[in-house]
């Protein structure tokens, strides 16, 4: 479903701004170089977005730079920089965008900012929408005219979720699609979740990058632990006779006499 | 008398060359030594807890779930393959299994392995194997060849060497060459008394030896074998280096060579010790015995004959698979090959078996199936991937900038010894070459230096009955265990891991695949 929503975005994206031309003075940078999505899933599947953004400029005015969750809430700058960054409009469309001040020279950092996306991903309906698996997929594009130099994306679940799976999850004998970007599967020692990382250099002008994964919840069953230990002492058990000297040597030892 | 006492008798001597009744679809017993034994008896628990240890780990980061999954069914299946507590074919099925119920891959993909091209190859080499025994060709061709070069049990295996050098550059196909010859490997292995239900070290030496010569002289020509070609492919694409056909021989064929004549006197004098009586044909009445057997098959009959052509026009379409297109206008694989072979000679009247003689070993059909799933599961869930990169991480060479030389040793070690973990050459290339090739350029090396040498290792799969197909089919003969494999072949490969730091650091020079002198 996320997925059709975005294509549905780049869709009125590429319709709208055809031409790239923004209303309201709105400017479209030479090159992002970095544009880093963190989302952090909790509990009631709402996620926590943090945003970092690298937007380098040589004249001021405001530059936008993909906005990619049209539904996002409370956005707030987190770095205090003479650089400012809100969410603006162009023709029913949300960006971020990115004012530099009347001398942008010798500001050059990235800007980060954070923002809440409510019921974003429920575990438990995932569930029910794909016949038990639990599946997440997400989609970034690039709606501005100008290439991203590289574009980063952290997903952390709630535990006990991992990844389980990448990709199209059948006819992998024949080498995975190459529709989806190579994940990294990662860990967040200070949050405690486990999650995904995506690389992507040079994300042009309506591109876009794609991810799909199956989740498990990862937990210990001391029940199965306990019935493997048993297995194998009853073996032990069981199959103490085999030690026995049955007269019978191999060639190996015989064959030199 | 004494002779007499030692030798079998005529009778037992044609019940011996009788393949017909030493079926490989029939399981031997075996009888254990007290080592086997006890490494049966403690594998099933061993496995056991390897797995609980994988599996219970908290998942490491860069490793999916489902990765984990199948690195610790694979753990338990290799410590089970290893020492056998219950049959190869039996663990496979495990695996199977446990694949599946626990998630570690897809039941369709899990299952869909038994019908992969190997799979379907293995079942037209047998089928053609069992030509060769019945119309009498591989009885008649192994008592020449004992006539001519069976003085003893070394000379005999050297002529089996000498046929694996000559055959590598014609047929590039491994398996190919182990079906043309693993009938005149059981009856050499028979005359010297050595069975699949009785095996002897003859029979385990001639057996690995073949295997050693299958695997290791495809390292020696770049069309040697698939895996030579892509990584060549490899090397040029990732570093503009291109490697010729001589720039390959001129530098693996003498190893190869080196290496295979330290696996012949290693394997006969040292790891598989024949006593006298091994070592000599083992009939009543020695070479003047043999020679009457063969006088009195008379002339080549019609149905050798005939299975001479359906085994020559199976050789042929697998040496000229280059030419089929330009001059048939279609391609005729190495496995469709041997199947028209197979059918041909199951054709009804005009053949010359039916499917009853036909010796189809469907226990080692499902020990590969088992095998080759848990190789692709590995490599499906990146498992196989994240082991290489940890094991590069945990050595940090770009970080510590060691001399080339440990580099180089490392990395042609670490590429050799790898072979145990994988079920497919081309696999083990296409995640090798791409991280040594990285890895030569962040350290400033001209890539060909470590990429080469490292890439002469790939067709050592010498190690395990599942690391490749002629492996898989000369396990089947019962002639050797999965400890003899493995002890042989962990020698000769060390011995081809020295080899090639020598040559590395004297003929490789001059050659320009390593550092010039006085780097």
């Amino acid at each position: 479903m996320i997925l059709y929503k975005h294509l549905l975005s780049t869709l009125v994206a590429i319709i709208v701004f055809g031409g790239s031309v923004f209303a309201n003075d709105l400017l479209a940078p030479d090159s992002v170089l970095v544009y880093n999505e963190k989302i952090v899933i909790v509990e009631n599947g709402d996620a926590e977005v943090t945003v970092t953004v690298h937007v380098a400029a040589t004249e001021p005015g405001t530059y936008i730079v993909p906005l990619n969750s049209q539904k996002a809430q409370n956005v707030t700058q987190v770095t205090r920089s003479p650089v400012q960054i809100s969410v603006v409009e162009d023709r029913g469309v949300k960006f971020l965008g990115v004012t530099f001040p009347e001398d942008p020279a010798g500001i050059n950092e990235p800007i980060v900012l954070t923002y809440n996306l409510p019921g974003f991903y429920v575990y438990e309906k995932q569930r029910k929408d794909n016949l038990g698996r639990i599946r997440f997929s997400y989609t970034f594009d690039n709606t501005v005219p100008a290439n991203i130099k590289e574009y980063m994306l952290t997903v952390l679940f709630i535990d006990p979720y991992n990844v389980h799976f990448v990709g199209e999850l059948t006819n992998i004998v024949r080498g995975r699609s190459s529709s989806f970007d190579a994940i990294n599967v990662i860990t967040d020692h200070d949050l405690g979740k486990r999650g995904f990382r995506v690389i992507k250099e040079d994300l042009a002008y309506r591109k876009s990058s794609s991810i799909r994964v199956e989740l498990v919840a990862r937990s210990v069953s001391v029940l199965f632990l306990l019935a493997l230990l048993a297995f194998g002492a009853w073996a032990v058990f069981y199959y103490r006779d085999h030690l026995e000297d049955t007269g019978e040597e191999r060639q190996l030892v015989k064959g030199l006499e | 008398m004494a002779e007499n006492q030692n030798n079998m008798s005529q009778g037992d001597f044609e019940e011996m060359l009788d393949l017909e009744k030493a079926r490989l679809s029939e399981i031997k017993e075996k009888k254990l030594t007290k080592t086997d034994r006890w490494l049966n008896y403690l594998g099933f628990p061993l496995g056991i807890i390897i797995f609980a240890l994988i599996f219970f780990m908290p998942t490491p980061d860069g490793l999916m779930v489902s990765g984990q999954i199948v690195l610790a069914c694979f753990a338990l299946a290799l410590t089970w393959w290893l020492t056998e507590p219950l049959p190869t074919h039996v663990t496979s099925m495990v695996l199977i299994c446990l694949l599946i119920v626990l998630g570690g891959w897809d039941e369709k993909n899990v299952l869909g392995v038994l019908g992969l091209d190997v799979i379907w190859l293995n079942i037209g080499a047998f089928i053609l194997c069992s030509v060769l025994v019945v119309s009498g060709v591989a009885k008649r061709v192994a008592m020449i060849l004992i006539l001519k070069y069976g003085k003893g049990a070394m000379s005999a295996v050297f002529a089996f060497f000498l046929v694996q050098l000559v055959l590598a550059p014609l047929i590039p196909a491994t398996a190919a060459r182990t079906v043309m010859t693993l009938p005149l490997m059981l009856l050499v292995a028979a005359i010297f008394g050595s069975t699949g239900g009785n095996p002897n070290n003859f029979g385990r030496f001639l057996l690995l030896h073949n295997l050693h010569g299958i695997s290791i002289f495809s390292s020696a020509f770049i069309t040697g074998s698939t895996c030579n070609i892509i990584a060549a492919g490899l090397i040029f694409v990732m570093s503009g280096e291109r490697i010729f056909y001589t720039d390959w021989m001129f530098g693996a064929l003498p190893v190869a060579i080196l290496m295979m004549l330290a696996s012949w006197w290693i394997g006969g004098k040292l790891i598989f010790r024949m006593s006298e009586k091994e070592s000599k044909p083992q009939v009543s009445g020695g070479k003047e015995a043999l020679k009457k057997e063969l006088d009195k098959m008379g002339p080549w009959t019609f149905t050798e004959k005939k299975a001479g052509v359906i085994f020559i026009v199976v050789i042929l379409l697998w040496v000229t698979d280059r030419w089929h297109m330009p001059v048939l206008g279609f391609e005729i694989s190495l496995i469709v090959t041997a199947l028209i072979g197979a059918a041909i000679a199951l054709w009804p009247k005009a053949g010359i078996i039916n499917w009853n003689k036909a010796d189809v070993p469907w226990h080692l059909l499902i020990f590969s199936a088992g095998a080759y799933a848990g190789g692709l599961a590995l490599n499906a869930t990146d498992a196989a991937r994240w082991i290489v990169s940890m094991g590069f991480d945990r050595l940090d060479l770009v970080g510590r900038q060691p001399n080339f030389w440990v580099v180089y040793t490392i990395i042609v070690a670490f590429m050799a010894y790898a072979g145990y973990f994988f079920t497919s050459k081309t696999m083990r290339t296409l995640i090798f070459i791409p991280f040594v090739v990285i890895l030569a350029q962040e350290l400033g090396y001209n890539p060909v230096w470590l990429a080469l040498p490292g890439a002469f290792t790939l067709c050592w799969v010498i190690g395990l009955p599942f690391n490749a197909k002629p492996n898989l089919i000369l396990y089947a003969t019962g002639q050797f265990s999965v400890m003899d494999n493995f002890y042989y072949g962990f020698v000769v490969k060390t011995i081809g891991i020295i080899l090639l730091v020598i040559f590395g650091m004297t003929w490789f020079r001059i050659l320009g695949i390593t550092p010039p002198f006085g780097f």
